[in-house]
């Protein structure tokens, strides 16, 4: 919830720093009320809507108008979901968030590998959508330097971290780290995918010899969580290896 | 007979009551017939005598006064008869002139030699009896009005007249001897033809009258002279008397006729039970003649034959028992050759050629592999034997007139022929054989697995056949397979349907409660609303999310990630995610886990879900205020993780119910549980190769969770990490949020 806080916080801010102007977001999905209340969700974020109902109209949509991003279900009569992305994809190098009602991993793999940019299982938080969107505007039109890579900066899908500055940015926003979560974050933003046992963290991080510190180790480490992913309860980046320790996961460039 | 019951003894199928009684009945109708026979037979010896005659006798042993007896009256009559009647015989030395010689010899009689050699034979008792003249009173009465013609030893008996306590009168008169019984007249014996000299007829007399103490002895007495005896009782039946004759013949002729009446009963009660018994009487002469089936032809009729002859070369030979004996043996063997005839059919069918040739294999095999090699074998054979007769005879014939190279070449020929066939039938068997390997070879494969194992023989093998089911058993094994297959993944893909058709109008409901909640003009009351149905809607999305995962676990498709794992730390973990939870739940949460890696291997993000899902349970269902155990130890190779608790509700249901699916210890609550905590972590935790157990004890509710062991699996060791630099002191300060 901090994190979404934050970033309409940060959004708002640049919209009124920049230009005003409104982002357009393409809704598409074959169930009209599904369609209907993301649209008056968007709309109250202060986004553009536009609407479409099945892959054709999407596709008709995305050429006649300017948008900035997609969210698009896949099982969609007349030319599916995924099929309707790889066309987009042809031209367009928009943002694409999936929404869909199946949950497997292989199906989003599928989705993510037909290019789209994120995954929404069905039912969803609506709040947790607009921040998804959020996050994705701001990785896509903020300035690109931000995501630049360079020897001192360490990549990681939404997230930076700038080791100079000692400082972790969240879809180009600074994120408000104490010390030892700097630290942490550091340590395993090294080593992406890497799995450190939270006596490892613990040593390096507080330079102490372990004991019993499963439960410090992951006060903090939810603490992270809640400041950096979008949302806590469903980690993206900052995972609980079960059994083993914590990592994390390495998200791709975009 | 021995022979007879052990041969129907070892019967067949047939329980031992049924036996008994058929025994019984064959018994008594092979008693029936010999007996029948033996009547027969008996009868028609007697109708030589004189049946009616026999018949009468028999009519005396019921009459009262045994001296009716015809035995009796003969016997008495004989007695005073033979008297009359002397043997011509040597006179012994010693013997007076006047004096009569007595001699008794061994056979009860007593006989009177007088000078010239005259015998008297008389019966001993009756002698004994009469020496006392006591006991017997005569009168020698002179026909003519001789003057001294009367002798007696009683002047004032009147002969006519029988005395008081005397019994037997005795009258010799006109040549016949009337005895007289009290009153009766016990009979008229002519003793006297006029052919016989009446010389001899004195003399006797005389004698006899002589010893007899009757005085007046040495006149001559006549036929002319009249004799009177009357005898008492004793005299005449004394010792082994006339009377004992009498009744010894009586009782003879009783015992006869209680015999026959014996007989005549028995006779009737076989009848009766070989007929009543018939039934059990058939049951075994079918299971005999089943037996007798087995015995071959040529037995049979040598056995028939053989007794045939021995019985009626013996039988003229041998008389009373033994007679008998054959005759009941001839009947035995009758009747088993009845038997067979009547139950057999074609008795001749079980015969030795036809078991020589089925055990040289000539029958029919059961299959037409069987069949083939069996042709096969006796071809052999029958070739090999045939080399031998002919060839051993050709040897020895030729060794007696040839040259030895002659002989020597026959021999060559002969064994040549027997290893040639042999070779020829092991050669044959050969692909036999090799197509029976390849059919054992294609069902071993179509065993380990391989369906698609084809059995290629050709039409012509005579395993042609089998082989060809094999490959239809193998299809329809594969079809079934394949029906399986596709019925388990239509089930998945069913629930994951019906799973995605409830999720999309879930979705809407969430969407619009979540803006529902966000407008600002609602009254109290709405708002309240609104939140109840956001929680439903909630607990509605949980429970699609569990059916979903409980039912790819419970068809196996649940995708596993098995490492080895950290039980301890897991635990640790998941307790320290779950904080909030156990802050909040207003219990105290005991929990003792060792410091030991205890390493297990599973899926660690499901294990998470099981106890996340025991803890949640425990968080909401124990009592306030109480306390929850969790400790994890391990025993015997096995970590176990139990969770312990008081219940806050009464719980009706046991653990195995708890575990059921949709249940939930309280009914009526409303929370956000969705019924299948319990079953998800059963499912979870058995698809990781564990169990999950449950169990109430009044108030007390244990989870428990049991993993094997895997001290040695690796847990995955991230090499040494290169350390991280150290952190230099300008780090921004940021608040705690």
């Amino acid at each position: 919830m901090r994190r979404i806080a934050a970033l309409r916080k940060e959004t708002m801010r640049m919209e009124s720093g920049q230009n005003a102007q409104k982002k357009t977001v393409l809704v598409v999905d074959d169930d009209r009320e599904i369609v209907r209340a993301i649209s008056i969700t968007l709309e109250k974020a202060g986004f553009q809507v536009l609407k479409a109902y099945d892959g054709i109209e999407a596709l008709e949509c995305a050429e006649q108008n300017e948008v900035h991003l997609i969210i698009i279900d896949v099982m969609m009569p007349r030319l599916d979901g995924l099929s309707a992305i790889l066309k987009i994809r042809e031209q367009k190098n928009l943002p694409i968030i999936v929404l869909s009602a199946k949950s497997e991993d292989a199906d989003k793999i599928r989705g993510l590998a037909v290019g789209a940019d994120d995954y929404v299982t069905k039912p969803f938080n609506p709040a947790e959508l607009i921040a998804r969107v959020q996050s994705q505007l701001r990785r896509y039109t903020s300035l690109g330097d931000i995501h630049a890579q360079s020897p001192d900066t360490i990549v990681n899908g939404r997230l930076t971290f700038k080791l100079n500055e000692h400082v972790l940015y969240a879809d180009g926003v600074p994120v408000r780290l104490t010390a030892t979560e700097t630290r942490i974050v550091e340590l395993l933003m090294r080593h992406p995918g890497r799995i450190f046992p939270a006596e490892e963290i613990y040593r390096r991080v507080w330079n102490e010899p372990a004991y019993s510190v499963e439960n410090t180790v992951m006060v903090h480490i939810r603490r992270i969580r809640e400041k950096i992913e979008l949302n806590p309860s469903e980690p993206e980046y900052l995972k609980v290896v079960w059994g083993l320790g914590y990592a994390f996961e390495k998200h791709g460039e975009k | 007979m021995p022979s007879k019951n052990t041969e129907k003894s070892e019967k067949t199928e047939r329980t031992e009551r049924r036996i008994v009684p058929g025994i019984f009945s064959a018994l008594c109708l092979w008693g029936v017939i010999c007996l029948t026979l033996i009547f027969a037979v008996q009868f028609v010896r007697l109708l030589d005598f004189d049946l009616l005659d026999r018949l009468q006798e028999y009519a005396y042993v019921f009459s009262d006064d045994l001296r009716e007896t015809p035995v009796y009256k003969n016997a008495a009559t004989d007695t005073f008869a033979q008297m009359y009647y002397a043997a011509e015989s040597a006179v012994p030395e010693t013997g007076d002139e006047n004096n009569v010689y007595v001699e008794k010899n061994g056979e009860g009689y007593v006989y009177f030699y007088d000078g010239e050699g005259a015998q008297i034979r008389m019966p001993f008792s009756v002698y004994s009896g009469l020496t006392d003249t006591a006991d017997m009173l005569y009168r020698v009465v002179s026909g003519n009005s001789n003057a001294d013609g009367v002798f007696t030893n009683a002047a004032e008996w009147d002969p006519n007249v029988l005395p008081a306590d005397f019994n037997y009168r005795f009258s010799f008169v006109d040549g016949t001897v009337k005895i007289e019984y009290k009153d009766k007249d016990l009979g008229t014996r002519v003793v006297y033809s006029s052919d016989v000299p009446g010389s001899f007829y004195n003399e006797r007399l005389s004698t006899l009258l002589s010893q007899m103490q009757i005085s007046g002895g040495g006149a001559k007495i006549t036929s002319d002279h009249d004799i009177y005896f009357a005898v008492r009782d004793h005299a005449m039946d004394s010792g082994a008397g006339i009377i004992g004759l009498a009744e010894r013949y009586v009782r003879n002729l009783a015992f006869q006729l209680a015999f026959a009446a014996a007989i005549l009963l028995l006779y009737l009660l076989m009848l009766f039970f070989a007929v009543f018994l018939r039934r059990d009487r058939h049951a075994l002469e079918l299971g005999t003649a089943k037996v007798l089936s087995h015995i071959w032809f040529e037995v049979k009729v040598f056995l028939v034959v053989f007794s045939g002859f021995l019985i009626f070369s013996a039988l003229p030979h041998v008389y009373g028992w033994y007679a008998v004996l054959l005759v009941a043996f001839l009947l035995f063997i009758v009747y088993l050759l009845l038997i067979d005839l009547c139950c057999n059919r074609r008795v001749w069918r079980c015969n030795i050629l036809k078991s020589a040739a089925e055990a040289l294999l000539l029958g029919n095999g059961k299959s037409r592999f069987e069949t083939k090699l069996r042709r096969k074998c006796v071809v052999m054979i029958l070739a090999a034997a045939l080399a031998l007769v002919l060839g051993v005879p050709a040897v020895v014939f030729c060794a007696r007139i040839s040259s030895p190279i002659i002989l020597l070449l026959l021999c060559v020929a002969v064994i040549a022929a027997v290893c040639g066939s042999m070779l020829w039938f092991s050669i044959n068997l050969q692909e036999d054989l090799a197509e029976h390997t390849r059919l054992m070879g294609q069902i071993e494969r179509m065993y380990r697995g391989d369906l698609n194992a084809a059995g290629v023989l050709p039409v012509t093998s005579a395993l042609y056949g089998p082989s060809m089911e094999l490959n239809m058993i193998r299809d329809g094994i594969r079809l079934a397979v394949e029906q399986g297959v596709s019925s388990e993944r239509m089930k998945v893909e069913l629930i994951t349907n019906v799973s995605h058709d409830i999720k999309t109008p879930l979705t809407s409901i969430i969407s619009y409660i979540s803006l529902l909640r966000a407008e600002p003009d609602l009254s109290p009351q709405a708002r309240e609303y609104v939140e109840i149905i956001a929680q439903k809607s909630d607990r509605l999305r949980h429970m699609v999310q569990d059916i979903f995962d409980l039912s790819k676990a419970a068809t196996g498709n649940l995708p596993l990630e098995m490492k080895p794992l950290s039980l301890t730390k897991l635990l640790r973990q998941t307790l320290a995610e779950m904080d909030t939870v156990l802050q909040e739940s207003r219990l105290t949460w005991r929990v003792q886990i060792p410091e030991t890696a205890c390493i297990v291997r599973a899926d660690g993000q499901k294990l998470y879900r099981v106890f996340q899902n025991l803890i949640k349970n425990a968080a909401q269902y124990a009592l306030e205020g109480s306390r929850v155990y969790v400790s994890l130890y391990t025993e015997n190779g096995y970590v176990k993780v139990v969770i312990q608790n008081v219940t806050r509700n009464e719980m009706q249901l046991d653990g195995e119910q708890l575990m059921a699916r949709f249940v939930r210890g309280d009914e009526s609550r409303s929370a956000s549980g969705s019924g299948l905590g319990l079953s998800i972590a059963r499912s979870f935790t058995e698809a990781c190769g564990g169990t999950c157990r449950v169990d109430v004890q009044g108030d007390l509710f244990t989870a428990e969770i049991v993993l094997p062991l895997c001290p040695e699996a690796i847990l995955e060791q991230p090499e040494a990490a290169p350390d991280a630099p150290e952190e230099s002191v300008s780090m921004p300060e940021s608040a705690e949020d």
